[in-house]
């Protein structure tokens, strides 16, 4: 939604004017023990409900601004967390250093394992924007059908014998298409559940890299003085726990299996949308891909003739 | 000792100030409008199907170098990284330094494209490029940048036909697929690259996007938006990040068959290092480059880690084999300062060396 430069920058000093209220507030909040001055925003995480609520209003569209807006909640969301245990460690003695220490620890301790890498929504995030283009799903239509299947062992051998009926009749075909398709489904759904393990590790290893980097800086007399150098630190240690899991031969493994499934649940359906064009009279993706390669061979054909005739830029 | 330094004040005051650069960056957003790569004029000589060459317009006219130099770039990403803007363009400085810059652009490949294979990119295509510059300047041979992928093309192409290359510049270019530090290339190996092709026809660029991204997802989906923060305030280099951004996630499709031979070949099986590569029926014999040859990789470069260059000094035929290692990424070789002062400057010395 653009704005004209007047009303952007009046918007622009009435919600920094908000915000410092907001901030105040907080501290406040912070430091005085909970009160009710988050002002109904998202009272488990006001700090990025802050940075939504500022992109909601400016009506910034996505792209470059849905990272901004994703990694700027991350960000924040550390910076909270980790005050909001130090305010409830600390007694106001002379250790603060130690209560941050334990609020940092405190913040690891809950990243560990966790799949989002504790505040980071992003990666697992991303791969599923990506799977549900792939197979031409909405997002839900994909989270919906990742959670189907969680009944019971029994309901899924049901479900296995019933895939394991043979075929027949009029719409046999139909029938052995769908089979296969489910077959192809419930394979990439546990490629998928093995992706998001192999990620959810990734936060444990970082956990663990970030500890020993703090107590590295310990040791050498280093200081951590701001979010932002707190941040940097996850990052590098985040990085080097994710290239140890992405260069061993499970993950290689993992990898292959969850892109090769989900190239057969591609065309498993792709097989029974082609069904439907061709009883509606429209032109598949075979016929085309026929064509083009009629075409390319007619022409590759056509060079080969005029070099042969001395005629071709290839002569 | 306890490294922690930090006050509850202090905290408050970075999500502060952290939230207000957000704020002033809405304004900077909001003014910018499209952000264009390109910096030097150029003209289309040639065109067939989607790809076009270009031939870049001189910036002086004395001192040029009378053979000129074709660049070909990957088929990944878009060739306008060697020329983004005035001052993050390898081709400007090339063009200053007196070297005559004709550029291949690939253009982006559909559906039609589908069975372009690695025959039509290298003995077709790249082929008919290199014989309209050798015409153009009634030259037998020229000088040949390949970048990247292309860099890959231009050896093949070097060692299938020799006698039409003068000298050969290689830059962050791979020829040993599998090294140990080489994620990309391992992340291959259990894949089905025919299922995946059979099925998708064309790769689609948002696969190459994911992947890509997935190689260092710490920095390249977080901190880099972060840093991006730091910058929002200053509108120049709001727009280099734009411009760049925008080249980033520019990925045309990939012609299904050469993704299907590419990915089986050179990642899969590792034949321009091993031997036995054909393409299109012809023998890949790196021997044969017995031109003068200029390999530049770049020390800190994770999609073509410099260990994939460094073995072209042993396979190649000429005597005349000269290495330039530049501190760097692959991103950074292209668009940092560093490399606008170091790069061009060593290509052009090292061509007018030998012509």
């Amino acid at each position: 939604m653009p704005m004209s430069d007047s009303n952007t920058s009046n918007w622009i000093n009435d919600w920094q004017a908000l915000q410092r209220q907001y901030w105040d507030a907080w501290g406040t909040t912070n430091r005085d023990g909970p009160t009710d001055s988050t002002h109904g925003q998202d009272a488990e995480r006001p700090w990025a409900e802050s940075v939504d609520a500022w992109w909601r209003a400016a009506g910034v569209p996505d792209g470059v601004a849905r990272n901004l807006s994703a990694q700027g909640r991350s960000f924040l969301d550390m910076g909270q967390d980790v005050l909001r245990q130090f305010t409830e460690l600390d007694s106001g003695g002379a250790d603060a250093a130690q209560a941050w220490s334990q609020a940092v620890q405190h913040w690891l301790d809950h990243a560990r394992g966790d799949q989002d890498w504790g505040w980071w929504t992003r990666p697992f995030g991303d791969y599923q924007q990506f799977a549900t283009h792939m197979l031409g799903l909405s997002q839900h239509q994909y989270e919906e059908l990742l959670a189907s299947g969680d009944g019971e062992a029994a309901v899924r051998e049901q479900l296995e014998r019933w895939l394991s009926l043979p075929a027949f009749g009029y719409t046999r075909e139909i029938q052995e298409d769908l089979q296969s398709l489910i077959r192809a489904w419930l394979a990439h759904r546990a490629a998928t559940e093995a992706y998001r393990e192999q990620l959810a590790q990734v936060g444990t290893g970082a956990a663990e890299r970030m500890q020993a980097r703090i107590a590295a800086m310990a040791e050498a007399g280093e200081k951590i003085s701001s979010l932002r150098q707190l941040f940097d630190l996850w990052v590098d240690a985040g990085e080097e726990a994710y290239s140890e899991i992405a260069f061993s031969p499970e993950y290689r493994r993992i990898y292959g299996d969850l892109v090769n499934t989900m190239m057969v649940v591609r065309q498993g359906i792709q097989k029974m949308l082609e069904r439907k064009a061709r009883q509606n009279g429209l032109p598949t993706r075979t016929e085309l891909d026929t064509a083009h390669a009629r075409i390319h061979e007619l022409r590759r054909e056509m060079r080969e003739l005029k070099a042969s005739l001395g005629q071709g830029d290839d002569s | 000792m306890n490294p922690f330094s930090l006050s509850p004040d202090r905290v408050l005051e970075e999500a502060v100030t952290f939230n207000k650069r957000l704020a002033s960056g809405f304004e900077t957003l909001s003014g910018l409008g499209d952000v264009e790569p390109g910096s030097c004029e150029k003209d289309a000589v040639y065109s067939e199907d989607k790809l076009v060459l270009y031939r870049y317009r001189p910036l002086r006219e004395d001192n040029r170098i009378g053979v000129p130099l074709l660049i070909t770039y990957a088929l990944v990403n878009r060739p306008y990284v060697v020329d983004l803007q005035p001052d993050r363009s390898l081709v400007r400085a090339m063009l200053e330094s007196g070297l005559d810059v004709y550029l291949i652009d690939w253009g982006y490949p559909d559906g039609a494209d589908r069975f372009l294979g690695l025959d039509d990119y290298i003995n077709g295509y790249l082929k008919r490029c290199v014989d309209h510059v050798r015409a153009a300047h009634e030259l037998d041979a020229i000088n040949l940048l390949g970048i990247c992928q292309g860099g890959t093309f231009s050896m093949c192409f070097a060692a299938l036909y020799p006698e039409r290359v003068r000298n050969l510049i290689t830059m962050v270019a791979p020829v040993d697929f599998q090294t140990p530090d080489n994620l990309l290339s391992h992340w291959t190996q259990d894949m089905d690259v025919d299922l995946l092709v059979d099925t998708l026809g064309n790769i689609p660029g948002e696969m190459l996007n994911w992947t890509y991204l997935s190689l260092k997802p710490f920095r390249l989906t977080g901190q880099k938006y972060l840093g991006l923060v730091d910058i929002l305030e200053d509108r120049k280099q709001t727009e280099n990040f734009l411009r760049m951004e925008k080249w980033i996630f520019d990925s045309p499709d990939q012609a299904g068959e050469a993704f299907r031979e590419f990915t089986r070949d050179f990642y899969q099986k590792n034949l321009l290092m091993k031997g036995g590569l054909e393409i299109g029926g012809k023998k890949v014999d790196l021997s044969k480059i017995t031109m003068p040859v200029l390999n530049i990789y770049a020390t800190e470069d994770h999609l073509v880690p410099p260990d994939a260059s460094r073995p072209l000094e042993k396979l190649v035929g000429t005597e005349d084999y000269t290495a330039v290692e530049f501190k760097g990424g692959h991103i950074g070789i292209y668009v940092s300062s560093r490399a606008q002062r170091q790069v061009p400057p060593a290509i052009h010395d090292w061509i007018a060396a030998r012509v």
